[in-house]
């Protein structure tokens, strides 16, 4: 993306530039571990993170969303591209350059929620002990001034400090994903990247957990990357919405144009497999034929032109860029201009 | 509907105007009717109550929807209509009426067949079918598909061995799996996670069900794969005239494919009744809470929804009374803390279990 989005029209300032990010995996083969190809999991992505908002990342399973999450975070090394990060400082840093070392204290302004609660926590480690671990680690205040950040962080996650001393299997799911969730609070992070924060957890104790995340956002000024695959999920936390298909981005808008006016085939056969909330609505159903592409084995030009219904020649061969159409928004399709599509 | 008050039996089961004809959907004879079905499991803790007096029937032509929350006991529902519920889990009372030929209107207590006996075997996997969430459990990673799908053949048909393969290769296609007869020598593992699935419903459907049995089947499948396993289940329901219980935790999928709904909380059935009065009369304080804290495609971005406070308890630590009653917004001091609310028609259609409805 261009450097026109590091202000948008809300008055944010952009945190992250992820630019041309790639992350390649070789497949390696035999007794010798010969490399025999590569897997294509993130290719050519570019999108930005306004500071306060929430980015979604969404598609179908593979299609690269933790690999870019955690090529951000660099629990991924970069195959290419630049991850620009506004400090706290004020400083503009290239992610992807930086040595792991280099990395570390700009972690502090970074955190990671994942999905699973219950083996994302040491069970053998008391509340008091996971969540005040990080403050340990960055060797941040003495014992009595951690056990009171603690006891605060576990009030802001709605659990009782009277907790602290109690270990994780006496927590249900809901708890141990707030708990994840204080831990991820405690160095003051200005980014959460949360890789299926709720998609472990029972239907009802799900609401809990998006809005405390989004009341934390408010309260505390908190940017989140959210990564999910359940689009109802997506469409309610979501200021925007990144849609990726085979390691790349078909589309970028708010949740209502995506769901609403969707520019890109692949967002509208998404939303329109999304089942329809009432049984009043049930229409023929849109089935997208065939598979997903095989990041080791991508076709040419467009990757969705196999399975899309629009394709012309010019898709088989040209890979289509992830452009900006005249009302801001960021599409990569041939014929993005000239179809019409539903989510119907 | 069901009333667990008057336990049905197969004389009252008839329609004064039953014909040998038989109606479609909700107005004929249920060919499944499950009557306070319970299964425990006799664990060294004690004895967890999965399924505890469980009441319902299923329509042929008609898709049952089960709901509720991992934990509250459908898949052991669904097994114990199969008899195939593991040790240490055991069915301790109820009856599965299961009427085996739609012409006569034979029923019979499942129940009564012994979970090995030779006429639980010819049913299971042949009259009534399963799918499951993960599919590889349905098939063995040692056999080719078509050796598994040959296999359930001759046990349920009078097919030749040239037949049997024929008939697997058409059900490939069928579920449009492509090079069916080259992926009849595959095994299972070199299919894809969506392609399993459908040759999981392959092998389930080449018996020619009454019933299918379908458990979460595409909970673990993207949005855009779990179209196309729907839109294959709901064509060869209308070929077949088969009854589907379909069970999931997603209240999505039940509006775009239940004909009747049965709601389930720690073991329990707490609202059943045709899909559109759910929707849009729910009347358990469970059914309500669920339908307004789940965000849907009707949710605006950033919308804040109620969220249902708790969460839920642990099967051996069933609350007392209602087992809903400590998340309950609407509880009755008193009453949901002391008493246990049975499942009565509270209308024409539905049935809940819940003090708030007691006196109609
Ligand atoms: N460590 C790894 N080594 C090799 N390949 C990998 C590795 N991690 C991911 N991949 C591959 O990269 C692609 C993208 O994977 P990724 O986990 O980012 O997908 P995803 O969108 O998060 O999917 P899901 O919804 O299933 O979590 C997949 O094809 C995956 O198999
Ligand atoms: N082998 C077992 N031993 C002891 N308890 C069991 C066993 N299998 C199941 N249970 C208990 O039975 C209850 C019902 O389990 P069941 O698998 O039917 O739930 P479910 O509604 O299908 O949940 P999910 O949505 O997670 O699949 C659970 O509380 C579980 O603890
Ligand atoms: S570029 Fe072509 S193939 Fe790709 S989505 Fe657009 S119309 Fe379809
Ligand atoms: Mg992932
Ligand atoms: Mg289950």
């Amino acid at each position: 993306m261009t450097t026109e989005t590091t202000q948008n029209g809300n008055g944010r300032s952009t945190l992250l530039d992820v630019r041309g990010l790639v992350k390649y995996f070789p497949i390696k083969r035999g007794f010798f571990r010969r490399t025999v190809g590569t897997v294509k999991a993130v290719d050519d992505v570019s999108f930005d993170i306004q500071a306060g908002e929430t980015l979604s990342l969404v598609g179908e399973s593979g299609c690269g969303k933790s690999t870019t999450a955690r090529s951000i975070i660099r629990a991924y090394e970069p195959t290419a591209g630049e991850i620009l990060f506004n400090t706290e400082e004020g400083d503009t840093i290239d992610l992807a350059q930086l040595s792991l070392i280099e990395m570390r204290p700009i972690r502090r302004q970074m955190q990671m929620i994942f999905q699973d609660p219950f083996s994302s926590l040491n069970p053998r480690m008391n509340i008091y002990e996971i969540i005040s671990e990080p403050l340990l680690v960055h060797g941040i205040g003495t014992s009595s001034e951690r056990e009171d950040r603690v006891a605060e962080l576990l009030r802001l996650v709605r659990l009782r400090p009277e907790y602290m001393r109690r270990y994780p299997h006496a927590f249900s799911g809901g708890q141990r994903q707030r708990i994840g969730i204080a831990r991820a609070l405690a160095l003051n992070p200005r980014l959460i990247l949360a890789d299926e924060p709720v998609s472990g957890l029972d239907v009802s104790v799900q609401a809990q957990v998006i809005n405390l995340m989004m009341d934390l956002q408010d309260s505390l000024g908190l940017t989140y990357l959210f990564v999910s695959h359940d689009l109802s999920v997506v469409k309610q936390i979501s200021n925007r919405v990144v849609v990726m298909y085979v390691g790349r981005i078909a589309e970028i808008g708010t949740p209502e144009e995506l769901f609403d006016s969707p520019k890109h085939p692949y967002t509208a056969a998404l939303m329109s497999s999304v089942p329809k909330p009432h049984p009043s609505q049930r229409t023929k159903r849109y089935v997208l034929e065939g598979e997903v592409a095989n990041p080791a084995n991508p076709p040419t030009g467009c990757y969705f032109h196999p399975r899309c219904p629009f394709a012309t020649d010019q898709c088989k061969v040209e890979v289509p860029p992830l452009v900006k159409s005249k009302d801001g928004r960021y599409v990569s399709c041939h014929r993005a201009d000239e179809i019409e599509l539903t989510t119907e | 509907m069901i009333n667990s008050l008057y336990p049905m039996t197969t004389e009252t089961a008839t329609s004064p105007t039953a014909t040998s004809e038989q109606p479609r959907g909700l107005s004929a004879d249920p060919v499944i009717s499950v009557r306070d079905l319970e299964t425990h499991f006799f664990t060294d803790e004690g004895v967890v109550r999965a399924v505890d007096g469980v009441n319902f029937d299923v329509h042929p032509g008609t898709t049952m929807g089960i709901v509720g929350e991992s934990g509250c006991g459908k898949s052991i529902t669904a097994k114990s209509i199969l008899q195939i519920v593991e040790a240490p889990g055991r069915i301790v009372n109820g009856e599965i009426q299961y009427r085996r030929d739609a012409g006569s209107g034979e029923t019979v207590n499942l129940l009564n067949y012994g979970a090995n006996s030779e006429s639980m075997r010819s049913i299971r996997g042949g009259e009534i079918s399963m799918i499951f969430q993960e599919p590889m459990t349905s098939f063995s990673s040692l056999h080719t598909f078509g050796n598994q799908i040959d296999e359930a053949l001759r046990l349920h048909t009078n097919l030749s061995k040239n037949e049997r393969f024929e008939l697997g290769v058409d059900w490939l296609a069928r579920v449009g799996i492509p090079n069916p007869t080259q992926r009849m020598h595959e095994y299972p593992f070199r299919f894809s996670g969506g392609q399993l699935q459908r040759a999981m419903i392959a092998m389930a459907m080449c018996t020619n069900p009454k019933v299918l049995i379908a458990d979460e089947p595409t909970t673990a499948l993207d949005v855009t794969t779990q179209a196309q396993i729907l839109d294959l289940l709901q064509r060869m329901q209308e070929e077949n005239d088969m009854a589907i219980v379909f069970i999931t935790h997603d209240l999505g999928v039940i509006a775009e494919i239940a004909d009747e709904v049965t709601v389930m909380y720690l073991g329990k059935v707490v609202e059943s009744g045709p899909v559109h009065n759910f929707f849009d009369d729910p009347m358990h304080p469970y059914s309500r809470a669920l339908l307004t804290s789940i965000p849907s495609m009707f949710t605006l971005s950033r919308e804040r929804l109620p969220s249902i406070s708790g969460s839920i308890p642990h099967p051996q630590n069933r609350p007392s009374g209602c087992a809903f009653h400590p998340r309950c917004q609407s509880y009755i001091e008193g009453t949901c803390n002391i008493r246990e609310p049975e499942l009565v028609s509270v209308n024409e259609d539905q049935d809940v279990s819940c003090f708030l409805y007691e006196d109609q």
